[in-house]
């Protein structure tokens, strides 16, 4: 997984056309790549359930919507123990599914994450020969009263990058199955 | 989750002699009905005030006032109930005891607000309706069993004392991996109430140390947060221990055994999986971590420090239960060129985790493990020992290991690593590795005579309550069980919990939740003193 700021150039060409967040001087951004041995289709089902965050990230504990589904929707996220939160509430902003571009901003919450934004995009690639994805999650946040520029992201970046793991995990296990399953024609 | 009744103690006194006067069982039912009831929403009223206060004000400070006002008024709740002198003069003293643990300012506000409690507990006396309440009351007391026993001891003339037992919207649980060796402490209760203690005990106390099981009572409670994620162990008697273990004697032929109990706590976050696994296996996987020290001491004719074996036991303990959640040889997840091995099957989620305080009790040493921010306290002499020591990420040398690893502290509602967890030390949260490290901390005491009493709880209890009160209340609640119930003989060996510990146990978790503890709550008590007789004042 490439850290900090550097990127190949395919990366480069992803994030200027599709992570583009202009943060105030206050706030911190940064994105996060991974690289995922399942086909993007399977990868970008799991990412666009705005309802269903649970299916691959793990420090979800239950999710409620509140209402239909569908642009500006909010889901009220309750977070498993052990975190400096237990709550979050999220809405649903950009849901792009020719593009697969997920965009949500946290409106509320006790994890002192404020005017937080983020966006996910999922590109097809090729690993080995095999089609897989590349993940592209980016952020924009506050950086809160008593921390630095550098914790915050830092901090949200651990948080990223396990939930990207998680993903990984996840889906390369439905595409393991979904190979050893026997093709009816 | 099964939902059992909480034991809150309501202590009142049945005047036996005066029920064997009635002339009908009816009567008898009808009144001791009435004085349950009587006594159920009285503890109601208590129950329910301290809560609300507590909802109000989320302070510590605020906190301890309610919970002296509790105790002040459980204690007048005694006296106003008893008709012995001796008692009553015995546990006035223990209730200005109990103001003793909190400041004089306090203490004068607290005898304020126990005068309204004081009221409402009379008025409650003269009316045995139940009050509307949206709590609900429970009565887990068998009737006829009561009434049984007032008939089978027609000649008895000291009052018996009984404990109410009220369902509460706090759910407890009793997670002990046996249940043959660790009932539900209702049901100890219960079944050692007609007036027998199994834990009485005379003459030599290092025979009935070799004989008889320790004396341990646990409680483990949901508490504020929606899931239970504690666990609790005790294995009684779990091996026997080789002197070579215990002392530095490799000239010693002499191949003493000596019988060693197991107690545990094991405080789960990100889920219970971590926790349960922990309960399950972690005594099993130290046994075999011992006897491979006890052979590896035989083999090398007792030479090499004992103290280091026990310390590599469980050092290797912990690491195996480590990589038994995360899956054994599993990969590094955030490789990114490197493939994933979706195939390993874990016994957890990479973001759960689990402290361990391990206790070993032995004839002549207490032996304790620490991974984690769940604690355990010895008092001995009066005075609060802690035997382990927290493992928080701004302690100084936690931070510096986490930092030379590459990782960071970050104050995010409290220090924590990645900002993430609020402790450095778990068995599992793989996610957090290399920072956050299964290796136990072992310390190895030896006993001696003026141990009280030893405490091993998770961080639902000491976050609210230092290691001095929680060692004071939970050795007067032992004095105060064998106030009121030691009188009997004794029978011999003990199985199960023992009732003295049982409740310090129990009162140390409805403490927790009256200071405002927002998460689970687990206590063990082991009463250190082989043996207590108190003098009951004629």
């Amino acid at each position: 997984m490439n850290g900090g700021e550097s990127y190949g150039a395919i990366e480069t060409q992803y994030i200027r056309r599709h992570h583009k967040h202009e943060p105030r001087e206050n706030q911190c951004t940064s994105a996060l790549v991974k690289h995922i041995r399942a086909p993007v289709h399977l990868v970008w089902s799991l990412v666009r359930r705005f309802d269903q965050p649970q299916k691959y990230k793990p420090f979800v504990s239950r999710c409620i919507m509140q209402g239909d589904l569908g642009i500006g929707s909010v889901r009220e996220v309750n977070v498993k123990s052990g975190l400096p939160a237990t709550t979050s509430t999220e809405r649903l902003e950009q849901l792009d599914d020719e593009e697969h571009i997920l965009g949500i901003r946290i409106v509320g919450g006790d994890h002192r994450l404020r005017n937080y934004s983020s966006i996910i995009t999922v590109h097809p690639e090729v690993i080995d020969g095999r089609p897989g994805t590349m993940v592209i999650e980016s952020f924009v946040v506050d950086v809160p009263d008593g921390n630095t520029r550098d914790e915050t992201c830092y901090f949200v970046e651990a948080l990223i990058r396990c939930n990207l793991s998680s993903l990984a995990d996840v889906s390369e296990r439905m595409a393991v199955q979904g190979r050893t399953n026997p093709i009816n024609h | 989750m099964e939902e059992i009744s909480s034991s809150v103690a309501v202590p009142f006194t049945l005047g036996v002699g005066n029920l064997i006067q009635k002339e009908s069982a009816v009567t008898t039912h009808m009144e001791i009905t009435g004085l349950k009831l009587m006594a159920n929403t009285a503890a109601a009223a208590l129950m329910l005030n301290p809560a609300v206060e507590c909802l109000k004000e989320n302070q510590v400070g605020a906190a301890a006032l309610v919970s002296e006002m509790v105790i002040e008024c459980e204690s007048n709740w005694v006296l106003n109930e008893s008709h012995n002198q001796a008692i009553k003069e015995d546990e006035l003293m223990l209730a200005v005891d109990f103001q003793s643990l909190h400041s004089s300012s306090s203490q004068s506000v607290a005898n304020g607000k126990s005068d309204p409690c004081r009221e409402e507990a009379a008025a409650l006396k003269s009316s045995f309706s139940e009050i509307d309440s949206p709590i609900m009351i429970k009565v887990d007391d068998d009737v006829d069993g009561k009434s049984g026993i007032s008939e089978l001891c027609p000649s008895m003339k000291p009052p018996v004392e009984e404990t109410v037992s009220v369902a509460m919207d706090i759910t407890s649980e009793d997670q002990s991996g046996s249940d043959e060796s660790d009932p539900k402490p209702s049901a100890v209760l219960l079944d050692q109430l007609p007036g027998e203690s199994k834990t009485w005990r005379t003459g030599n106390p290092n025979a009935l140390e070799l004989n008889s099981g320790p004396l341990w009572g646990c409680s483990s409670i949901c508490g504020m947060r929606q899931e239970m994620e504690d666990a609790i162990s005790v294995k009684p008697r779990l091996f026997q221990v080789s002197s070579q273990m215990l002392v530095n004697d490799h000239v010693n032929e002499n191949e003493k055994q000596s019988l060693a109990h197991f107690f545990a706590v094991y405080d789960g976050h990100g889920g219970l999986q971590v926790a349960n696994y922990c309960q399950e296996r972690l005594h099993s996987k130290l046994i075999e971590e011992i006897e491979t020290a006890q052979s590896t001491s035989a083999e090398t004719n007792g030479r090499g420090d004992w103290q280091d074996q026990w310390k590599k036991a469980f050092i290797n303990c912990f690491q195996k239960m480590d990589d038994d959640v995360g899956g054994i040889g599993a990969s590094n997840r955030g490789n990114n060129s490197g493939g994933s091995e979706s195939n390993i099957k874990t016994v957890a989620p990479e973001t759960a985790g689990s402290t361990a305080v391990v206790a070993i009790l032995s004839q002549t040493h207490i032996i304790v493990a620490n991974c984690g921010d769940s604690r355990t306290v010895l008092y001995r002499g009066k005075e609060a020992m802690p035997l382990s020591s927290d493992h928080k990420p701004n302690r100084e040398d936690e931070w510096a290991r986490i930092e030379a690893a590459g990782g960071r502290v970050i104050h995010w509602k409290g220090y924590r690593v990645l900002g993430v967890l609020a402790m450095s030390r778990s068995i599992g949260d793989r996610y957090l590795k290399p920072w956050v490290i299964p290796e136990p901390e072992v310390n190895i005491v030896r006993r001696e005579k003026n141990d009280e009493c030893l405490i091993l709880a998770s961080d639902g209890l000491w976050d609210v309550m230092t290691n001095e009160e929680a060692c004071e209340v939970a050795n007067k609640r032992i004095l105060l069980w064998h106030k009121k119930f030691g009188d009997n003989g004794p029978t011999g060996r003990s199985e199960g919990a023992d009732p003295a510990a049982q409740s310090a146990a129990e009162y140390l978790t409805k403490l927790a939740i009256h200071r405002g503890s927002q998460d689970n709550i687990s206590v063990i008590v082991i009463d250190l003193k082989a043996q207590r007789k108190i003098k009951r004042k004629p």
